[in-house]
């Protein structure tokens, strides 16, 4: 009896994937871009290159940086060693490094080997990476005065770290918690140890044999008590989650999140307290978990954006800090309203008050970091007015969170109307926080914008 | 809260209106021109092939489904477009595919519904009670859905729409996954909501298993209502094919 070849119905799926990846980013293409447009990226492109590399003599100009680089390059190469192995023992926390999506799984129930097929999946890995390193070590070569050897050391480092932390990051992936937080804990301190105490060489073998004597273990057992749903799903949302396209089409590919590492705590298991609060609050934490990225991302952005408009100049900060306060509860609204529609919850019965109590705290506790730089700025450049300037910045990011979560329960109810006079005050008062770098005086309109608050804060 | 003992099915007859109702994505019109009333304490059978529109008109009555044009008033008072949040606390509904939160076991479910739909806890727990072992449930309250079979999962949306009493209850293929014991104990269960003046809207392949609960059909193609009526007076589908 013949058997069908893994390798070409691998290859068949892996070139339909291809196929389809590249019909959606051409639409993506043919909706963002014209020939014209293209034409004229190409003609600046080519500006860059040309002014960068070659009119102008940049090996002259940064001849010392790259003698700095290069020295600490090779100081701290067995350093460097044992640091590059951690990035994959914290990868195993979300990704399983070998990418077998649902598809790859459903071939294994057709006469393929897993085995097989994950074989072929880490070594089309393995060489697409080194294509990729072999390209940056050239162009770091042709480009750069750097040592060639210690370009090519570097790039055996990097390649073959890859390489021998495959098998560790897919088993480590499989482990509890608990064991992933010992690993982890165990080679950030072994890497520690080393530069205490001046012995990275020793450390950098000890990591080495470290990984090679894992891939002996772990290999012997690579299947072992896989536990596929979460791979796949894993798996899943990275081979499909393109931002750009999701951007531009206005379609978020979401994680289908099946499993999570909280679930076979005991308490999450007991049936709840029968009042909004316990329901909604787990209701809430599951759509922060769902969307952690983006609120990271916003509020870890808001927060750069501050620190960085503080070195500029100081009225883009007030700028900035006014501009972080609309981005801060626009998004936040946007989450409330997410909640609504997305999941069970939009098939049931709306309590928009309920549901706006609840995450009222948490809309509070995530503005923290963001005010965070906000108050360091207001100690650096302390004067009475300090105080003042954080008053004003409260009391309009209160209003404009009640002014937005209102209309937002409206629209959820389908009865926003015309452009109110609240949503006029609450970003009108943004203006105040720019006023306030032309005269400190204005900070007293936090008091009034206070008292507005908690007069609309009657109505709920 | 709206109780067991209300008379909106006595006074009010008319429990759903549906007028000119029209959907579009893009160019392509899901549905088209369609009208239809539901009267208190009936099931009407909404019947049409794969691709008719059935799921269309059922989401677009959740609301999920955002309507191009047209009218829909539940109980003549409450307007999808006027009056939102009140109109949905007085549907629940039974999608073909268990929405199911991974994070929520099959407890915390019903207590999530019972609240939304703002029952007593003592009547929840009676009515979990009674439904789970209908279900033959027991012994699963504290799993969560990954850990129950689709047929499970199933019985558990169910029980979850069954728990408040709404005038409309939607159902999309209400057979779908279960077992004949769990279809038999369904079946009473919607007898049950049908005495207390519930009307359902029912999609459904399975013609011959609906006759004896359905007081009517809508039949769709193409997105329009092509016929309705006494479920008495319904024939059959006939094939794509042979319509040609």
């Amino acid at each position: 009896m013949t058997y069908p070849s893994t390798l070409k119905s691998y290859l068949f799926l892996k070139r339909n994937r291809a196929k389809k990846k590249r019909a959606v980013k051409k639409q993506l293409w043919q909706m963002s871009m014209d020939k014209t447009t293209a034409f004229y990226l190409v003609i600046l492109g080519a500006y860059v290159f040309a002014s960068i590399f070659i009119f102008n003599d940049y090996l002259k100009v940064f001849e010392d940086e790259f003698i700095f680089i290069e020295k600490l390059l090779a100081e701290r190469f067995w350093l460097i060693l044992s640091i590059v192995p951690i990035r994959y023992v914290f990868q195993a926390f979300r990704h399983p490094g070998v990418l077998i999506t649902s598809s790859e799984y459903q071939l294994a129930m057709l006469p393929h080997s897993i085995k097989k097929i994950a074989l072929y999946i880490a070594l089309e890995k393995w060489i697409k990476l080194l294509l990729q390193y072999l390209l940056v070590s050239m162009v770091v070569i042709m480009i750069t005065p750097i040592n060639w050897l210690l370009v090519c050391s570097y790039f055996l480092l990097f390649w073959c770290v890859e390489l021998f932390m495959t098998i560790p990051q897919w088993k480590l992936f499989q482990s509890h918690l608990f064991v992933k937080v010992s690993y982890l804990v165990l080679i950030v301190s072994l890497s520690m140890i080393g530069e205490l105490t001046d012995s990275n060489q020793i450390i950098g073998t000890v990591t080495i044999i470290g990984v090679l004597v894992a891939n002996i273990y772990f290999g012997r057992s690579l299947f072992d008590n896989v536990h596929w749903g979460r791979v796949t799903e894993v798996n899943d949302y990275l081979v499909w989650n393109m931002p750009l396209v999701s951007k531009a089409i206005k379609v978020k590919f979401k994680r289908q999140r099946r499993y999570n590492m909280f679930q076979n705590r005991a308490s999450r298991r007991k049936p709840f307290q029968y009042h909004h609060h316990s329901i909604h609050k787990r209701l809430w934490l599951q759509l922060f978990r769902e969307n952690v990225e983006y609120i990271l991302q916003v509020i870890a952005g808001l927060f750069s954006a501050i620190i960085i408009f503080a070195f500029i100049s100081e009225l883009v900060t007030f700028i900035g800090i006014a501009i972080s306060v609309h981005v801060y509860t626009s998004f936040v609204t946007s989450i409330y309203r997410e909640r609504f529609v997305s999941g069970i919850v939009q098939i049931l019965p709306w309590d928009v008050v309920g549901y706006r109590h609840t995450i009222t705290r948490w809309i509070y506790v995530g503005f923290v970091p963001i005010m965070i730089p906000i108050i360091i700025y207001a100690i650096i450049h302390y004067s009475w007015w300090s105080i003042g300037l954080i008053g004003l910045v409260v009391s309009v990011f209160l209003l404009n969170v009640e002014t937005k979560l209102d209309n937002m329960a409206l629209q959820l109810d389908k009865k926003l109307g015309e452009f109110a006079i609240k949503d006029f005050v609450s970003f009108g008062s943004l203006g105040f926080i720019i006023l306030f770098y032309l005269n400190p005086y204005y900070s007293l309109l936090s008091i009034i914008i206070i008292l507005y608050y908690m007069y609309q804060k009657k109505g709920y | 809260m709206l109780s067991r003992n209300t008379s909106w099915m006595v006074i009010i007859l008319k429990i759903l209106d549906v007028k000119n109702l029209e959907v579009d994505v893009k160019t392509t019109k899901l549905l088209d021109e369609v009208s239809f009333t539901l009267n208190a304490g009936k099931v009407t059978a909404l019947v049409g092939h794969n691709g008719a529109g059935k799921s269309t008109l059922m989401k677009t009555i959740m609301g999920i489904q955002e309507k191009t044009a047209g009218e829909i008033i539940i109980q003549q008072s409450f307007d999808q477009d006027n009056d939102f949040l009140e109109y949905k606390r007085r549907i629940a509904f039974i999608p073909e595919e268990p929405m199911l939160m991974s994070e929520l076991t099959a407890m915390q479910h019903f207590q999530l519904y019972g609240k939304s739909y703002q029952v007593e806890e003592s009547e929840l727990i009676n009515r979990i009670e009674r439904y789970v072992e209908g279900f033959e449930l027991q012994g699963k309250l504290n799993e969560f859905p990954e850990s129950l079979s689709k047929g499970m999962r199933q019985k558990v949306q169910t029980i979850c729409a069954m728990i408040p009493d709404v005038p409309l209850l939607l159902i999309d293929e209400p057979f779908m996954g279960l077992d004949i014991y769990a279809v038999d104990y369904f079946e009473e269960m919607m007898k049950e909501k049908i005495e207390r003046g519930t009307s359902i809207l029912l999609t459904t392949h399975q013609l011959e298993r609906v006759k004896g609960i359905a007081d009517q059909f809508i039949m769709l193609q193409d997105g329009k209502l092509l016929h309705h009526g006494a479920i008495s007076d319904f024939d059959t589908i006939k094939r794509r094919s042979d319509e040609v």
